[in-house]
């Protein structure tokens, strides 16, 4: 990149940080910003710092937020008894555009993982206790992953809340809307054969 | 180079870019192969969740410098009784870590030995009560393919055995030795009397580890509370740091 000036070159380094993004990637963001207005640039950088600044964590469920509690668990017309487990705030994003669940949210910022060394402690585990002990919560609903260390937390979290008598259930797994069977692996369809349900 | 299709045991895998997944998978005629699958987390049709740990499954691979093309693959086994047991999940994410981090990349010749050692230990963990014995017992069988076994009957220093008989003023023979990771074995009471912060085992789980290399044999509650204090820093001195997957197994034994 010797052959940009110190600016872009700087610039094409920074946004090539980005998940996803390449050198060649990043030149073209890079020469797309300088081909702006200095307007455009500057409200880019001001809502990059906005993110940085006002972003925090919700003391209750632990989603991102401006506000804290966050909009999700101010807003008393939700059920206050039913709350879902997700790994990350983008998982509350996919089920709200659902529009089926309108209970609380509770965001453990990852799932157990042994290879990588995250244990429980890692996670917010004790703060989901706390709120299931200190909350009248009828259900909770485990969302992490159907992956091998999304369901080892979903056992974890199972164990973890026994004494409380709270139920606890895991979203359903099996075939996905449009899907075609013979498409599916044995894993996949099994899942479904065990999950499946009246009509 | 053409592709080929290969039985392998997935040891981990991390999420690339947008939707490739790289996986690092165990195969007994490939060894241990690090793969780039194209697409895996979104291609229903050509992987359908196959590419995580516990699953045995059947690739079609394409070997490549560096990262491998993993074409496709299909799941064999799943590893249920593993998956759905918090306990068996921790001691099997240790098996995948050991064999990731212990098993050199070209270990050609032995591979097939090493695939088919992780397959019986994750089948015999996916029904054991006793996971620590299978843990174990897949240890000291894989030091002994990978080329590391430690000495456990003959001191280092005298090279006597430690299993001595009774002497001949009817002595009765020692009932214990020291264990030293750093030295990659065992020295008896005399010789080790004095390194000081070694362990002390008996000969009896001396003898069981001795024993497991080559055959099926059974661990006493003893044996594996014992060989469980040797053999992890052993292997642990040996690697140079501590594995991950042993951190979370202690953090579990705290309870839940």
């Amino acid at each position: 990149m010797g052959f940009f000036a110190k600016p872009i070159a700087q610039l094409i380094g920074e946004l090539s940080k980005f998940p996803g993004i390449g050198e060649k990637t990043a030149t073209r963001l890079a020469f797309h910003i300088l081909r702006s207005s200095r307007e455009d640039a500057e409200s880019l950088a001001g809502t990059i710092l906005a993110v940085k600044e006002k972003i925090r964590l919700c003391s209750k469920c632990f989603n991102i937020t401006d506000e804290d509690p966050c909009r999700i668990c101010k807003d008393t017309r939700r059920q206050q008894d039913v709350l879902c487990v997700v790994e990350g705030p983008q998982d509350v994003a996919v089920i709200e555009r659902t529009g089926e669940f309108r209970g609380g949210y509770h965001i453990l910022h990852g799932v157990l993982s042994p290879i990588n060394g995250i244990g429980p402690d890692d996670l917010r585990m004790k703060s989901l206790v706390r709120r299931v002990a200190d909350r009248d919560v009828r259900e909770v609903i485990v969302a992490t992953n159907p992956k091998v260390e999304g369901e080892a937390t979903a056992l974890y979290i199972a164990k973890l809340l026994k004494p409380f008598g709270v139920k606890v259930t895991r979203l359903a797994q099996g075939l996905p809307m449009g899907g075609e069977l013979e498409y599916f692996d044995a894993a996949t369809v099994s899942a479904a054969i065990e999950g499946r349900r009246d009509i | 180079m053409k592709s080929v299709i290969t039985e392998a045991l997935i040891l981990r895998t991390n999420d690339y870019g947008e939707s490739d997944r790289i996986v690092r998978f165990m195969s007994p005629g490939l060894g241990k192969v690090s793969g780039i699958a194209k697409g895996a987390r979104k291609s229903i049709k050509r992987f359908g969740g196959c590419l995580e740990p516990f699953t045995l499954v059947s690739l079609t691979v394409q070997p490549r410098e560096g990262l491998s093309l993993i074409k496709e693959g299909a799941a064999a086994k799943g590893y249920k009784g593993i998956k759905n047991d918090l306990e068996r999940f921790a001691y099997g994410s240790y098996l995948l870590d050991l064999t990731n981090n212990i098993v050199a990349d070209d270990l050609d010749d032995e591979s097939e030995k090493v695939f088919f050692l992780l397959k019986n230990a994750l089948a015999l963990l996916e029904a054991s009560d006793k996971p620590e014995e299978v843990v174990r017992e897949y240890e000291v069988r894989l030091l002994g393919i990978t080329g590391y076994m430690p000495s456990f009957l003959n001191c280092l220093s005298c090279g006597d055995p430690v299993d001595r008989p009774m002497d001949e003023a009817g002595q009765g023979g020692p009932v214990e030795a020291v264990f030293s990771p750093g030295d990659g074995g065992v020295f008896c009471r005399n010789c080790g009397s004095e390194k000081a912060g070694l362990e002390s085992i008996s000969i009896g789980t001396l003898k069981t580890l001795e024993a497991v290399s080559t055959k099926k044999v059974s661990f006493s509650r003893n044996a594996i509370e014992e060989s469980g204090r040797i053999i992890p820093p052993f292997i642990m001195h040996h690697l140079g740091r501590r594995l991950k997957s042993l951190e979370f197994i202690d953090k579990m034994k705290g309870g839940v």
